[in-house]
This record gives structure tokens, sequence and C-alpha cells, in this order.
């Protein structure tokens, strides 16, 4: 539809007109108001660029002369009254702006700054009600934990590919759409970037959101979303952001350079998003139950080779775990192992195959924010680091996690703090290839070496 | 091509009409052309069954007139590019079945040194530019190779193929906005074989009549039957014309099928048994063969000679794949960059 956007009586009428129909048959309508700003751009760029008789001949439709003298010739009100209002209006203007201009400059302080990044969350580890028990693989965790928190929210909405009939590409929503219908088990397009963003705009309008991306890989379809509407709406406006962004990623499968990436530290690097990665069934229901709780954005990472290869007894009942806690999976002396995903699993086959090796072994559990306090004091213990993960080694975490054990425990290490990652490359699909680029050899070399240092 | 003059009846807004006036020796070539095609993917079908091929492996079978029809109706020289379910792609544009078979294989002598798989076979020798792994992500990169001809003055056209899901994607709508206003010689094709995976067209948007999403940006468009080469040579004819004239870009909407799953892992449970025979029985392969025996082109033993030349090229893929070395450690840090020294080790 179109209407002249100068004329404020066509606007109100047909937006009033359109308004009173999607009442009674919700559907989007474009709306084209044709009108022109008598401005350049914004107040730097000026107006070189358009030419003086279309200015001439928009600013004869002024679409508040235009009203004026539509209200005089009804006879509404007369030209002493116009002059009223306008004085009316300056002086409101000039008040504000002596105010404005009285005004100091904001005073804040670090804490202060920091505070205002998340919304509110009580982080607190929720007990399951019973005892009950049963071996779930890592994926029958994650739906466990989906199909949970469906039935405790019912403002909750899942949003991806295929998610509805198909149960998604990894199976992970199953039997869903039958339980809890089309309405909140949303099979979208192929358009990450909107489905993001409409995540977003209901959390906005209070519900919650988890979509899907089918594979980790291709959330770059979706990076402005996350990066600058989910990762700022809160420091901007005090907004919760409730959605959950679930990030099947990672190699070790033969998928190839588009399927298998590890790419969380792009995520680390924006302030205002919270990074989970869990390496166990129980940790990622809890962890994914504690998400969908958090009202803040959430980049939940869940290895595709641990789907259907980790089985683990964990809670039936609903459970979350805390955010930001890493979970010390061995406990030794000698040296301290951090990593995360998929790399817990190949430092725990490291340590059986190296008994000799008494190590703590460190799964971060979430990367943002890390866990700091666990990291020093193990450091602190046993003198030396091992950090390793599955992502590319330059400016890969382990890089932050180094600086940060170099910079706290310099006194108490024995050894240089060693990073292990997978090669800056691509991931190469060719089996050899891709074992070659992972870390899995370098880090048992590393760690033994590290070891006898 | 060797194709005799056709009929055109500009397809514009609308499905392009059947017209039959091609040659003995075009439907020989599409015959074998076709068949080669579904043969090599049967048995790459099998040869995932017993992992030997690993990864993901997404099937072309049934759509196969697409691509036969689209090579004959353009030129060596014109530029492909196209999405993850690539293999038929790759062999019509001339890359050879040995190359194609050892880049499933992950080997060495693969299209792709064995680094890319099923999803990324590239060969820039026969002007076949991928194989791409995420969906729509190709789209803008065939505006760009077509822009380049632009700039270089040539008349060569680029196909940019897509699958329906794709076209939900932003990057389509941007690189189709820039294509028309620019004049790109490029033609995109969405090769719609109704299912995004296991969603529907229907399931995905309002605009069920694909090549309307052309029509936003007032490029020409139209939906083609692509189960029957004829139809796609025809169309793809009337499209090249317009683009290599200077006109700009070409929306093609082929409405085909895939017998298979979207993918090996795919059960197909979200269509009937009765629609993917429906399809069957308008096989592209079947109907070229029939009018080669109604028009006594070809004798059954003409056939049959096809049948074992193809069935011995695929033999001789596989036969090479499996002699074939895995790439070298060595080739892990090659071609990160257009540079030796990566990753920028200083050698004393």
């Amino acid at each position: 539809m179109q209407v002249d956007g100068n004329n404020i009586l066509e606007v109100y009428n047909t937006v009033n007109k359109i308004a009173q129909s999607l009442r009674i048959k919700p559907r989007p309508v474009i709306l084209e108001c044709i009108t022109f700003r008598m401005r350049g751009h914004e107040e730097a760029s000026g107006t070189k660029y358009v030419p003086q008789e279309l200015l001439d001949t928009w600013g004869k439709k002024d679409p508040v002369r235009n009203y004026e003298h539509f209200l005089i010739d009804e006879g509404i009100i007369n030209i002493s009254d116009i002059d009223h209002i306008r004085s009316t209006i300056k002086e409101e203007i000039d008040r504000g702006l002596d105010i404005t201009f009285a005004e100091a400059l904001p005073q804040s302080t670090t804490e202060k700054e920091l505070a205002g990044l998340f919304a509110p969350f009580s982080n607190v580890e929720v007990k399951p009600k019973g005892e009950a028990r049963s071996d779930r693989r890592f994926l029958d965790a994650i739906t466990d934990a989906m199909q949970i928190a469906m039935r405790k929210h019912k403002n909750l909405v899942i949003m991806g590919q295929d998610i509805a009939e198909y149960g998604g590409v990894f199976k992970a929503t199953a039997g869903f759409v039958e339980e809890f219908g089309h309405g909140r088990v949303r099979n979208t397009p192929i358009c990450e970037s909107a489905i993001i963003g409409a995540g977003l705009g209901l959390s906005i309008n209070g519900y919650k959101a988890i979509v899907e991306m089918q594979f980790a890989d291709f959330v770059t379809c979706g990076f402005n979303q996350i990066i600058n509407n989910l990762a700022k709406t809160h420091y901007r406006w005090g907004q919760n952001v409730d959605v959950v962004v679930r990030m099947p990623t990672g190699a070790a499968v033969g998928a190839g350079p588009f399927h298998s990436q590890s790419n969380e530290a792009w995520f680390f690097h924006t302030p205002g998003l919270k990074v989970v990665y869990p390496a166990f069934p129980s940790q990622a229901k809890g962890q994914l139950l504690a998400a969908i709780e958090d009202p803040n954005p959430v980049m939940f990472f869940e290895h595709k080779a641990l789907y259907r290869s980790v089985t683990e007894s964990i809670y039936d009942d609903y459970y979350t775990t805390e955010i930001g806690k890493a979970i010390v999976r061995n406990q030794g002396d000698d040296i301290t192992i951090v990593t995360y995903g998929l790399g817990v699993h190949w430092a725990i086959e490291a340590l059986k195959n190296n008994p000799e090796i008494s190590a703590d072994l460190i799964d971060l559990n979430t990367l943002l924010p890390w866990d700091k306090k666990c990291v020093i004091e193990s450091v602190k213990r046993t003198g030396k680091c091992i950090v390793m993960h599955e992502d590319c080694i330059t400016g890969g975490i382990g890089a932050e996690i180094a600086a940060v054990v170099s910079d706290e425990c310099f006194a108490f290490l024995d050894a240089p703090v060693k990073r292990i990652g997978s090669l800056d490359t691509p991931v190469p699909m060719s089996e050899e290839l891709e074992w070659n680029f992972l870390p899995k050899k370098r880090f048992n070399e590393a760690l033994v070496e590290l070891w006898r240092f | 091509m060797a194709s005799t003059k056709v009929k055109t009846d500009t397809p514009t807004n609308g499905v392009a009409k059947e017209v039959t006036a091609f040659s003995k020796e075009q439907y020989l070539k599409w015959y074998e052309d076709m068949l080669l095609m579904r043969r090599f993917e049967e048995r790459a079908g099998q040869l995932y069954g017993q992992q030997k091929i690993k990864g993901f492996c997404h099937l072309y079978i049934g759509q196969e007139a697409v691509v036969a029809g689209a090579m004959s109706a353009t030129r060596h020289a014109d530029a492909w590019i196209t999405a993850y379910r690539d293999h038929a792609h790759a062999l019509g544009k001339g890359t050879s079945a040995r190359a194609v078979m050892a880049e499933l294989y992950a080997k060495a002598t693969g299209c792709s040194k064995g680094k890319g798989g099923s999803m990324h076979m590239f060969d820039s020798a026969n002007n076949f530019y991928g194989g791409h792994g995420i969906v729509g992500g190709q789209i803008p990169l065939g505006a760009g190779i077509a822009f380049a001809e632009k700039y270089k003055g040539t008349d060569n056209v680029c196909l940019c193929s897509m699958g329906d899901g794709a076209t939900r994607q932003g990057a389509l709508h941007e690189a189709f906005n820039m294509a028309m206003l620019w004049k790109l010689p490029v033609i995109f094709i969405i090769e719609n074989n109704n299912y995004a995976m296991g969603t529907s067209v229907s399931r995905t948007s309002n605009v069920t009549d694909l090549q309307k999403i052309g029509l936003s940006y007032d490029m020409p468009s139209a939906s083609v039957d692509g189960m029957t080469v004829e139809a796609v040579h025809n169309a793809l004819d009337i499209a090249v014309k317009h683009a290599r004239a200077g006109n700009g870009p070409y929306l093609l909407e082929m409405e085909t099928y895939r017998y298979k799953g979207h993918s090996m892992s795919d059960p197909a449970k979200y269509r009937t048994k009765e629609e993917v025979e429906s399809y069957k029985a308008q096989d592209p392969i079947e109907k070229v063969l029939k009018t080669l025996l109604d028009n006594k082109w070809a004798s059954q033993e003409d056939i049959d000679a096809i049948n074992l030349r193809v069935n011995d090229v695929v033999e001789d893929s596989v036969q090479f794949a499996e002699a074939s070395p895995y790439p070298d450690a060595s080739e892990l840090y090659k071609d990160v960059y257009m540079q030796d020294d990566y990753p920028y080790i200083v050698e004393n």
C-alpha cells in the first residue's frame, strides 16, 4: 500500500484501517509512505547531492505547514493559536536544552559498568527432586533437558530447520511436535539470521526461545543478530535476552570444512554472551536447563562426535548445574590440564595411557565466563599447566587462559604454560589429515614432555 | 552443442513450453551423460553404505536432466557454481569420474585433493567453481563470477545453482538485487526438488511458485519441467542468449525431484511412496531412451553398449580411487594462503 507520507490525515486513516483489519486477521502488511527528508542523512553529511528543485518541491509539501493550513481552513484553530503552540513548543525545547547542558557527563565505575552487562540471574544449582537415574547418551541428555523445559515453561518456543516431524538433523527434538505441537516446535526456512532475531523479538515480548543451528558452522549467516543484537540488548536498555542458540559443533566426523568447525572463540570475545560447552551428558542436561532459565543469551555448544558416543547415568528429573563452574574430572599433583568438550575425553584417555602422570584435569564446562578461580588454584598447587582445545590454536580460548595463568601464577610455575590446539587451517575432510589437524596426538606428546620438564 | 534450431517460446513469467527438435547425436549424448551421473551416484551410494566414502553424501539421482540440459545449452567456457549436491555438476562440466570418485574417497587424486569430499568438488580448469557446503552461500559468488566476465568483456555467462531451501536465505535477495542492478550475466537456477532436507517448499514460504521471487526484482523468470532434458535445454537457451546479449540475469526454476533422501542418513519419511513413484514414472533418462528407441536412432545393442561403457567408466573410477593414496600430512598447511611459507616457518 502507498500513501502520501507528508499528509498526516492520510497516514492516520490508512494506519488506522490497517490496524483494525490486522486485529481481526493478523498478517504482515507493507505500507510505503512517500516522503522526503529535508536535511542530510545525518547532521554532518549535508545535502550537496540533493538537487535544489527537489528540496523546493518537497518544501512546498511540508507536513506541518500543510496541516496548519488545513486546521485554519477547517476553522479548527486560528493564526494566533498556531503562534501560541509554536512558542510553547520552542520554550519546552529550550528548557530541555538548558537542563541537558547543565547536566554533568555520566560518571561510573568499572564495577558498575560490568554489572550492567547481564540481566540478574540466580545462578544456583537446583537439585533433582527424585533420585531416579537412567543411562543417557549426550544427545538424549539434550533432548531430556529441552523436553523438561518445554513442559515447565509454557512460553518456551524452539525454532530450527526440520526440527518438527524430522526431529532435527541429529534427532534432538524427535517426538517433540507430537507433544508440544507445531506452534512451539517450529520448523523454519533456512534463514539463521531471521530466526535468531525473531528469538530476541519473542524474548522482548515475554517468551523464551531456543534456536537450533543445524550445524554450528551455519551461525555465520546469523552473526549480526548475535553480536549486535543478542549480546548488547541488556547493556543498552536493560532488556532480558532469553535466547539459547544451540550449536552442534566440532570435527572428528569426516564432515569437511563447513560442517566441522569449532567457532566458540568468536563468541568468547563478545561481551554480553554466555558460552557453554559441556563434555558429559549430566552437564549437558544441567547446563542446558540452566541456560534456558538464564535471561541472558547463551551460545550452547554440543560436540557432534559426543552425541552418540558418551553415555552416563543421569538424573531423570529437572535439575540445573551452575553456569561458569568448571569440573575437576581427575585430581593430581604434577600438572594441571585445562580443556573442554571433546578435549576432556582426549585428556581422560591420555591420562589412562600414562598412569604415571598425576594430573588435575579441569573440564571448563562454561567458557564465558570461565572458572578462573578453579584453574588458578590448581596451577598454584601443581606448578605446571597445559591448555588444550579442538579449536585452531591462534587466537583460541587457550591463549586467554594461558595469559591469565602466566599472570596470576607466575611465581608458582615450574615450566612455561603449554598451549595445544588444532592447526591453523580449515578442517580437512580426509580422515588421516583430519586427525593430523586435530590436536589429540600433539597433546599426548606435549603432556608427557611437560610432565618431564 | 550440435542441437538443431529450436523454436523458442519466451518463458518470461510463465512455464517454458517443451519443444522437441534435437538431433540424434544430441539425444545419444544426453543419454550417456545422464546415465553416467546415475550409475556413478548409485555406486557412490553403495560405497557410502560400505563406509568406503565417509562424511556426508547427497545424491542427485532423479535430477540429471537439469545438468544435462544446462550443459548442452551452454559452453565449456561458461562457469557453473552450485551447492553441496554437486557430483553430477562436476561430471557435467567435464571433471573426470576418476577425480570425482577419488574426492569422495578423500584421496589425494581427488579434484579437491581429498580435503573437501562430497560437498566440495572444485575444478577451475573446467570452469566449475564448486561444491559449496553452506546453503545459499554460493549465490553471491555466482553473481561475482558473472561480474568478472562483464569486466573482461566476454560473452560468457555463469550458471548459479541452488536448491529450493536456499531461496529463503538473505544472500539470495541481496545477490538478486545487485545482479539486476548491474545487469550481470548470471543465470540463477533453482533446482526445486520440493524438499529442503525434510521441509517441503510450502512449509517454508507462502511463495511456492519459486520463479516469482525473481519477479520481485523485475528479473525475467520462468518455471521449467526439470524432469525433461529438452525443456531444460530450451529454457537455458533463452536465458543464456538473454544474458550473453548483456541484458542481465535470468531466473529458472527447475521443477525436479530427488529419488533418494536428502543425504544418505535420511530415511525420507516426510513424503509418500506414491509421490516418489509418480516422479520415477517421469524419469528423465527413461524418456530420452524412449525417444532414441522410438525414432530408431539406437538399437538395443547400441544402448547396451552405452551401458557397458558407462559401467566401465564408473568401475574404473572406483578402482582408481581405491588405488590412490590418501593425502600426505605435508598437504595440511598447503593452500591455506597463496604463499608457500605458511605457517610462516622461518627455516635456518
